[in-house]
């Protein structure tokens, strides 16, 4: 059989289109002239790959052939086809063997990818939650949906700093003095300072990052007003559901200022949470996530005329956590390789030879724990 | 009936061979311009469908191509129809950009891979695109692109036409003309080939 293409020159495009010469257009575009080049270019190692596998099915399924034996062609069920795109004929049964083992092959073969879709997959929506990919809303809702469950608990490891705004004299019966109860004190909304509200009440809550470096503090600032305005003197809890977590925990407590304000701060947090504020007749606050960022450093740990070694570090992320090699190509990271972070919190990358003399960054996959932290940008000396 | 297509046929393990590995490639980025989750594991299944209904075929290269792409589609088709009824996380959208290190390595050192070359035709709308693919990929004429397409041949040219249009306007097809005639030392040897180049019969 001959493989020539009858569309692999500009001149079998000629009379395509009435009144215009097509393949005069395609050469008279060197840069369409040139990816139309590569898209009908020699086949790489990588689309031969399967050659065994193919290989394989063709001994295990040819069927015998009987000179002079044709029958109308196209087939039947192709023709029925042709005639109505879109329409799928029944699957063939009983897939190979080989063909089966070619398909896993492949698979196996698209390494990174097949990683990165694996590891999508099992992070799922937590994952775009944690990106920042999504609007706030979206990734409130995400956390609602998702609840962490399954996600390891890790806490912050400080009681929550309480700040008390000075109290207004108008309702209320002063600022609470007891000390912020422990994080697993309750998990439900305690009392509040028994203020009374005038018609409906609203809590609101602020976080002043929504996105923290791991181990930093991070600072909520709530208001809690009524029909006659900022509500003073009133008890309010900073409640918590770190990933992990089914129940919401008291992580901190504070008493409204003059204006119905008050601050409370989250110390060291070291797990993404949700955070909401509660107060005096079951007024609640709407959640708000805060997303914690491990650090990532990135160092060329060994440099050889072959090979060069780049190694990350989060010690604040997990063992088993993933981080990702980068080169700059342009004004572009592209993704390059992948790996899992050992028991000392590290991972290895190897760079050939080719690729030396390029800037390299670490990026640590976002987890329901933790979202995407991007490391130090490192340059790969010339071999 | 070319040569490889009747040694095929009569269960000739290298006549197959050559046959696979002249269209496999072009099969492929057929497939990933139709945008397939796994576009080998369609292609495989594409070809044991082809090879266990080969001994029935009769026709030339060209109904043979017809045929084999037809299949191709039609896989595809029924694969993005399973997709759809096992739906997967869409955060596998988000991670796309993982490619093996080989395409990256080229891409960074050459500017331009075959592999995005396919994307770019992947960008365009989608009977642009196929439009495209198969009279330039598959190497099909206009009417058996019309007929796996169901249009008329009259529509295909427009779709061909307005793709190639769109394709030549992209800056990065354009920028890809001031590479093609800047002479790069380090271009892959026949990446930029001009196209028909590497055609030929293995």
């Amino acid at each position: 059989m001959s493989t020539d293409f009858p569309g692999h020159h500009p001149d079998d495009l000629s009379g395509d289109v009435p009144g215009e010469h097509l393949g005069d257009f395609v050469a008279s575009e060197p840069g369409l002239d040139a990816l139309l080049g590569m898209l009908t270019a020699d086949a790489t190692p990588d689309e031969l790959a399967d050659e065994g596998a193919a290989l394989a099915m063709f001994r295990a399924n040819r069927q015998p052939f009987a000179a002079g034996q044709t029958e109308a062609w196209p087939p039947a069920a192709e023709t029925r086809l042709l005639e109505t795109p879109g329409t799928s004929i029944p699957q063939v049964s009983g897939r190979s063997a080989a063909a089966r083992r070619g398909s896993r092959r492949a698979t196996r073969r698209a390494g990174l990818m097949a990683a990165a879709v694996t590891l999508a997959a099992a992070a799922g929506f937590a994952v775009a939650a944690y990106t920042a990919a999504l609007p706030t809303p979206l990734q409130q809702a995400a956390y609602q949906m998702l609840r962490f469950a399954g996600v390891p608990a890790a806490h912050h490891s400080k009681p929550a700093a309480t700040s008390s705004s000075p109290p207004g004299n108008t309702r209320g019966q002063g600022p609470s003095s007891k000390p912020a109860p422990s994080a697993s004190a309750s998990p439900q909304p305690s009392s509040s300072a028994p203020v009374s509200l005038t018609g409906q009440a609203s809590l609101s809550v602020s976080v002043s990052s929504g996105r923290i470096v791991a181990g930093k503090n991070d600072t909520f600032t709530g208001q809690l007003t009524d029909k006659s305005g900022g509500v003073a003197g009133a008890s309010v809890n900073l409640l918590e559901r770190a990933a992990g977590q089914r129940a919401w925990h008291q992580a901190g407590t504070s008493t409204t200022g003059a204006n119905g304000t008050t601050v409370i701060t989250a110390p060291d947090l070291t797990v993404n949470a949700a955070f909401r504020l509660s107060g005096p007749d079951a007024t609640m606050s709407r959640p708000v996530l805060v997303i914690v960022i491990p650090p990532v450093s990135a160092e060329v740990s060994s440099s050889g005329r072959m090979t060069s070694k780049i190694t990350a570090s989060s010690p604040l992320a997990a063992p088993g956590n993933t981080v990702m090699l980068q080169v700059l190509s342009g004004k572009h990271w592209m993704n390059l390789q992948l790996a899992k972070l050992n028991g000392a919190r590290q991972a290895q990358f190897k760079v050939r030879s080719r690729l030396m003399q390029r800037r390299y960054q670490v990026v640590l996959l976002p987890t329901a724990s933790h979202g995407l932290s991007v490391s130090n940008a490192v340059m790969v000396p010339p071999r | 009936m070319g040569g490889l297509l009747a040694r095929a046929r009569s269960g000739d393990e290298a006549g197959f061979l050559e046959l696979w590995r002249a269209l496999q490639p072009r099969l492929l980025r057929y497939l990933h311009v139709l945008g397939c989750d796994d576009p080998d594991d369609v292609a495989g299944e594409t070809w044991l469908q082809v090879v266990r209904d080969l001994h029935k075929f009769a026709g030339d290269d060209e109904d043979f191509r017809r045929w084999l792409f037809t299949v191709a589609r039609h896989r595809a088709i029924d694969a993005a129809r399973a997709r759809i009824r096992r739906p997967v996380s869409p955060m596998a959208d988000g991670l796309d950009g993982f490619a093996d290190e080989q395409l990256v390595e080229d891409e960074v050192l050459d500017g331009m891979s075959v592999k995005k070359a396919v994307a770019m035709l992947a960008g365009l709308s989608q009977d642009q695109a196929e439009a495209v693919a198969l009279r330039v990929i598959a190497g099909l004429d206009t009417p058996a692109v019309a007929s796996i397409l169901g249009k008329s041949p009259g529509a295909v040219r427009v779709a061909l036409h307005r793709g190639l249009r769109a394709l030549a306007a992209d800056p990065r097809v354009q920028a890809l003309a001031a590479d093609h005639g800047s002479g790069l030392p380090d271009q892959a040897p026949g990446l930029l080939a001009p196209w028909g180049g590497g055609l030929s019969e293995h």
